[in-house]
């Protein structure tokens, strides 16, 4: 039988789930929008995917993201990483000669430097959303623009409009009154492009040697205006990979390929039928000591499975053991 | 009256100070999210973040009884010279009939350096006054020795957390003594304790060094546990940000580390910035794999030391994590570079293994 493998990125907007064979090859990707419920995402989307791979055994699974613990106990994940190494995978894979990954996704962003297919630096944006895909979305609610056509709206403007684009407060005041001035939204939107691409060339990028090739990635990339923007600030072509919304969850599957690879180990991979078992979050403040840890606990059928928070791993001990 | 004093480093010993001078003393508790809420609660926005946890705790200890707070300042410093007062103001307009005692380097004031030696002396004999110095001196050398000790260990630990759970009983025995001659008898039983935490020396280890603002490089606390988390990683984490050696630094300032980082800083800006930079070279003439950087969010001195970061990395050839901490940051977010970071460290270590072993590479994942 087939040995596949599974990456699940499960972000602040969205949980992207992608299957590897051996190869390396992406034979199915998925993408949904959590809308604040990542762990039925999770179940819903593995179900999907079992439908789709039948018959074949699991050899790996890897999860990233913000939420790649509750993934990871969830699923039985083998390998647990941060999106910053799973993005680089991805990227190396796909494109072996690549020197900067740009990355935008729902609520952060990130640069990452590559020499010689290995991260050499990083950084990652802290706590404004300003440059972010959050931040578009809202945008185009807010012009009653769908986010698909976005982009795309963008390249038709004529005239160039200045945007602030350092804070979202300001850009979205600076909009509304540029609007008021009577410029066309197409324009307005280009604005707001080009202030992103500024806002994270000099944030995020600086300092940063952005060196040929550059790939384009996150699901932010789908957006052609601001892919125009960069290419604009950048004076190059930048390259934007098939699978760009979902090379988080790429780069966990072949991370875990990778591992298995090595080690040879099987999967911990708890199985298709026990994910449809509810799961039930639940949190308390503990007040053994003065730290007041918030715990953070996973249960299934009164068996817990995941405990996150404690600083003294009291509770967290207990389960690994 | 009934002293106390900011939460910062071995804390038991300041209580025995304060104690042999025949005062009361109030130890603020150990910093948690409500000390730190309290703090945020009553600073300026934009005041540095220790301030914040500094406040929180005097409140706390207030709320314990204490009327009297012991503190340094040091004039030339950064913000952290205006803390004493600061704080002083802010208590008085919420109401607390609090005193604050700053000390000053007695080099640019000795005559109120004297005073306040005077008013805490509390007309101690004079013996007992050195009797009580040496043994506290001695207690926090002791109790930084002992830190240092388990730091290197962590990472080798065959326990989860052993190492952090033997650092608490370490620190009890330390705070049972109460003259010179108890502190003798007690060493051998911490040695003790530290012989048997089970350890696998076979491990192959990364070395990280941590520098940056002292408070969030010494207390684990804010920091949010960066050396234990690193130790998980399978990273060693050094630090020179002690109380011993700030006291060692105060009485034979390290001239010849700052004057290394001459040509990257000619002049200090207030902090301990000429040092870091100092301790970035050493680290690297010792072969370490990487540094991290920590800094308070807006932190004046060490903004300095993280804009001269990209020319020593590259300088260097060494990977510098800058870490910007406040109380709006969780973890999680430091996680992800923290984990990203020490990613690239073993990937440079095992490029660099291979070139030496022609291709035998000790990895983990």
């Amino acid at each position: 039988m087939a040995k596949l493998f599974v990456g699940v990125d499960v972000g602040s907007v969205s949980t992207n789930m992608v299957v590897i064979d051996e190869e390396g090859n992406p034979l199915a990707a998925h993408y949904y929008r959590n809308d604040g419920q990542p762990l039925q995402v999770i179940q819903e989307g593995m179900a999907v995917l079992a439908e789709s791979i039948k018959p074949a055994t699991i050899a790996g699974v890897g999860t990233t993201g913000s939420g790649r613990l509750l993934a990871g106990a969830v699923l039985g994940a083998d390998l647990v990483k941060n999106e910053i190494t799973a993005h680089a995978a991805a990227a190396v894979h796909f494109h072996p000669a690549v020197q900067t990954i740009l990355e935008i996704g729902g609520q952060d962003s990130k640069v990452i430097v590559i020499r010689n297919g290995v991260v050499t630096d990083f950084a990652m944006n802290t706590v404004c959303a300003a440059g972010t895909g959050s931040f578009l979305d809202h945008q185009a609610e807010r012009l009653k623009i769908p986010i698909e056509e976005f982009g795309e709206l963008a390249l038709t403007a004529e005239n160039k409009v200045r945007i602030a684009g350092r804070c979202t407060v300001f850009a979205e005041s600076d909009m509304i009154a540029k609007q008021q001035f009577g410029f066309s939204k197409a324009e307005i939107i280009n604005g707001l492009c080009e202030a992103l691409v500024r806002n994270y060339l000099n944030n995020l990028a600086r300092d940063k040697q952005l060196l040929e090739p550059i790939v384009f990635q996150g699901g932010v990339a789908a957006n052609k205006g601001i892919r125009a923007a960069f290419e604009r600030e950048l004076k190059t072509t930048i390259i934007i990979p098939q699978y760009y919304h979902v090379m988080g969850a790429v780069g966990a599957a072949l991370l875990a390929r990778k591992q298995w690879i090595r080690t040879g180990k099987d999967s911990q991979f708890r199985g298709f039928a026990d994910l449809n078992i509810k799961f039930i979050p639940k949190t308390f403040e503990c007040n053994f000591c003065s730290n007041r840890c918030e715990i953070i606990r996973v249960e299934q059928e009164q068996k817990v499975i995941a405990v996150w928070g404690d600083k003294c791993g009291r509770y967290s001990e207990s389960i690994s053991a | 009256m009934k002293i106390t004093f900011p939460y910062m480093g071995p804390v038991f010993a300041y209580r025995k100070l304060f104690e042999g001078l025949g005062h009361e003393v109030v130890i603020p508790p150990r910093p948690s999210q409500r000390t730190i809420e309290l703090g945020i609660k009553y600073s300026p926005e934009f005041i540095c973040f220790p301030f914040k946890i500094i406040l929180g705790s005097y409140l706390e200890a207030l709320e314990q009884g204490a009327d009297l707070i012991v503190t340094t300042g040091f004039i030339g410093a950064c913000r952290a010279v205006y803390y004493g007062n600061l704080s002083e103001r802010i208590l008085h307009k919420l109401g607390f009939p609090v005193e604050v005692t700053v000390f000053d380097s007695p080099g640019e004031d000795l005559r109120g350096f004297l005073r306040n030696c005077r008013k805490l002396g509390n007309h101690t004999p004079f013996p007992k006054v050195v009797r009580t110095l040496e043994l506290v001196i001695r207690l926090i050398f002791a109790h930084d020795y002992y830190q240092k000790k388990l730091n290197h260990l962590r990472p080798y630990e065959r326990i989860p957390g052993n190492c952090s759970r033997k650092w608490i009983e370490i620190q009890q025995l330390l705070d049972s003594c109460n003259s010179l001659k108890e502190l003798k008898e007690v060493l051998p039983e911490a040695n003790r304790i530290i012989a048997g935490i089970p350890i696998d020396p076979e491990r192959t280890i990364l070395k990280v060094g941590l520098v940056g603002e002292i408070y969030l490089v010494m207390e684990s606390f804010a920091n949010h546990e960066v050396e234990e988390r690193l130790a998980k990683l399978g990273v060693e984490v050094v630090r020179n940000q002690y109380i011993s050696n700030w006291v060692t630094h105060f009485v034979l300032p390290p001239k010849r580390l700052l004057r290394q980082a001459d040509p990257y800083l000619k002049h200090s800006a207030g902090g301990h910035e000429k040092e870091n930079i100092g301790y970035i070279l050493k680290y690297r003439q010792m072969g370490f794999d990487g540094i991290i950087h920590l800094l308070p969010f807006g932190c004046m001195p060490e903004l300095v030391t993280q804009s001269l970061i990209p020319a020593l990395s590259a300088n260097l050839n060494l990977p510098i994590l800058s870490l910007s901490l406040d109380e709006q940051l969780g973890w999680v977010n430091h996680m992800i570079r923290l984990e990203a970071f020490v990613e690239l460290l073993w990937t440079r270590y095992g490029q660099a293994k291979e070139k030496i072993n022609d291709g035998k590479v000790v990895c983990r994942s």
